[in-house]
C-alpha cells in the first residue's frame, strides 16, 4: 500500500510540478521576447522566431514530465486491484 | 443555409466525424454480427467502462483471472484502437485476425501495434506524390504563376527555405535545406494525419521520432565533418580554452548524445500527450451523450490546438537540426570574430529589405 501511494503521489505530483516551474520560466522569456520587440520592431521577426524555439525548449521540460507520467500512469493499480489488496494487508502489517 | 446545400451536409458529417473520432470504432471481419455492433453501442459501451460505470461488475471478474493476464498487456505507447489503414497493416505483416481486448476499460483491438508504420509510409507517400506532381504537370496562369498543386508545394518548399536562410545563412540553407525541409514536411503531416478520425499519428509511437532523431545526429556530424573538416569538428568537442578540454570534452560528448534523445523524447512527448488528451475528452463526450445517443464534441477545441501543436513541434524539431548543423559546420575560429554590425548578420532577402540574424555560434541549445 505503501508503494502504491507513493506512486499515486509521484505520478500526481511530478507533471504540476514541472508545470509551474516551466511557467514561470515560459512568462519571463515571453515578457523579455515581447519587451525587445517593442523596443525594436525592425527585429521582430528574428526575436520571435527565437523566442518560440526557446519556448519549445522551455515546454519540452514539461514534455519529459509528461511522459514519465504516461509511463508511470499504467503502473498504478486498478480499484478491484486496490481494494484486494487492502483487504489483504487488513490482518497483516505488509507494506504493499 | 439550407439543408439541399452540400457543403452543409459536408460540416454535418464533419462535426460527426469529429464526435466520433478516435472512438474504438474500427469493428473487424470476425465473424458473428453480434460482436460487431454499429458505432454507437460501440462507443457508448467503451465509455460507461471508462466512466467507471461498470466497475462493480468488472471486479469480481478480474480478481480472479489477474489484469491483463488473458492478453498481452500493452505498452504505455500503444495505441487503443486501429487505424483505417489496419487491413494493410495486418496484409504486409501477416499478423492473425484481431481480437477485442479491454484493457483498464478502454476496448481495443488486440494486434494494432503495427500500424504506426503504414500510416506513416502512406504519408510519404502522399507527400512523395503530391511533390512529384506539383513539380512536373506545372500549369502556368497568364501572369506566369504557377497554379493549383504546384502552386502550393512551391509556396511552401520556398518559404521554409527562406526561413531557413534566415537561420543557416545562404550557404548552408542551399545546400541542406532539402534534408531539414523533408525532416519538417514529413513531420508536419505525420503529427496532422492523426487528427483524422480513426487515424494515428505515427510519431506518437517511439519508433518513428527515435529514428529520424538518429537519422539528425548522424547527419549533423556528417555534415559537420565535410563541411569544416574535421579537425573544427573535433575542435568544436574540444572546447575554447585548450587547457580546460579535459572538463569540456566530456561535457561536449554528453551534449552531443542527448541531444537526439531530446529531440525525440520532445516530438513523442507532445504528439502521444496531444493523442491521449483527444481520446480521453472523447470518452467523456461519449460519456455524457445527448439522449445516450449523439455525443458531444469535447475534443474539438483540443483538435484546433492539436493542429497549431503539430506544427510547431515541427517546426522546432526542424529548426533545432538546422541550429544543430550550423553551429557544428561554422569554422570554429569564426567564434570571436566580430564583423561590422557586431554579432549579428544582415541577409538581404528577397524584397529589398535586410533581414537580421544572429551568428550562428551565439546561438546555445540543448
Amino acid at each position: 500500500m505503501l508503494y502504491w501511494g507513493l506512486l499515486g503521489l509521484g505520478v500526481a505530483i511530478g507533471l504540476p510540478i514541472a508545470v509551474i516551474g516551466a511557467g514561470l520560466g515560459q512568462g519571463r522569456a515571453v515578457a523579455a521576447g515581447l519587451e525587445g520587440m517593442a523596443r525594436q520592431p525592425e527585429a521582430a521577426g528574428t526575436i520571435q522566431t527565437a523566442m518560440i524555439i526557446g519556448l519549445a525548449i522551455i515546454e519540452s521540460l514539461v514534455i519529459y514530465a509528461l511522459v514519465m507520467f504516461f509511463m508511470l500512469n499504467p503502473k498504478l493499480p486498478t480499484v478491484d486491484q486496490a481494494t484486494a489488496a487492502m483487504k489483504d494487508s487488513a490482518g497483516t502489517t505488509a507494506t504493499r | 443555409m439550407s439543408l439541399r446545400n452540400f457543403r452543409v451536409w459536408f460540416l454535418i458529417l464533419a462535426l460527426a466525424a469529429f464526435a466520433f473520432g478516435r472512438v474504438p470504432a474500427f469493428a473487424q471481419d470476425h465473424g458473428d454480427a453480434a460482436h460487431s455492433p454499429s458505432v454507437a453501442t460501440d462507443a457508448t459501451q467503451t465509455a460507461e467502462k471508462a466512466t467507471g460505470h461498470a466497475v462493480g461488475e468488472h471486479a469480481g471478474g478480474h480478481e480472479t483471472a489477474g489484469h491483463g493476464e488473458e492478453h498481452e498487456t500493452p505498452g504505455t505507447f500503444d495505441p487503443h484502437a486501429g487505424t483505417w489503414l489496419h487491413p494493410i497493416a495486418r496484409l504486409i505483416f501477416g499478423d492473425p485476425p484481431v481480437e477485442e481486448v479491454d484493457h483498464d476499460g478502454v476496448k481495443g483491438f488486440s494486434n494494432i501495434k503495427k500500424d504506426f508504420a503504414v500510416v506513416a509510409l502512406f504519408v510519404m507517400l502522399c507527400l512523395g506524390t503530391a511533390g512529384v506532381l506539383g513539380a512536373r504537370r506545372m500549369k502556368l496562369r497568364p501572369d506566369g504563376k504557377p497554379m493549383g498543386l504546384s502552386n502550393i508545394v512551391e509556396t511552401s518548399v520556398e518559404g521554409y527555405r527562406n526561413y531557413l536562410i534566415g537561420i543557416m545563412g545562404p550557404f548552408l540553407a542551399s545546400k541542406y535545406a532539402p534534408l531539414v525541409s523533408s525532416f519538417f514536411f514529413a513531420i508536419l503531416f505525420m503529427n496532422w494525419i492523426g487528427l483524422v478520425p480513426g487515424m494515428l499519428a505515427p510519431t506518437s509511437n517511439p519508433n518513428i521520432p527515435v529514428s529520424m532523431a538518429i537519422v539528425a545526429f548522424f547527419s549533423v556530424h556528417f555534415i559537420a565533418i565535410k563541411e569544416a573538416g574535421i579537425k573544427s569538428w573535433f575542435m568544436h568537442l574540444v572546447g575554447e580554452p585548450l587547457w580546460l578540454a579535459p572538463l569540456n570534452f566530456p561535457l561536449h560528448l554528453i551534449g552531443e548524445i542527448i541531444k537526439p534523445i531530446s529531440l525525440s523524447v520532445r516530438l513523442l512527448g507532445n504528439v502521444f500527450g496531444e493523442e491521449m488528451v483527444v481520446l480521453n475528452l472523447a470518452l467523456l463526450g461519449i460519456g455524457l451523450s445527448l439522449f445516450g445517443v449523439i455525443p458531444i464534441p469535447l475534443q474539438f477545441p483540443m483538435l484546433c490546438l492539436g493542429l497549431f501543436f503539430g506544427a510547431l513541434q515541427a517546426l522546432v524539431f526542424s529548426t533545432l537540426l538546422a541550429i544543430y548543423i550550423t553551429i557544428l559546420s561554422t569554422h570554429h575560429d569564426d567564434h570571436d570574430e566580430h564583423n561590422i554590425n557586431g554579432h549579428v548578420e544582415h541577409v538581404p532577402d528577397g524584397h529589398g529589405h535586410d533581414r537580421i540574424i544572429a551568428h550562428p555560434s551565439e546561438a546555445t541549445v540543448a
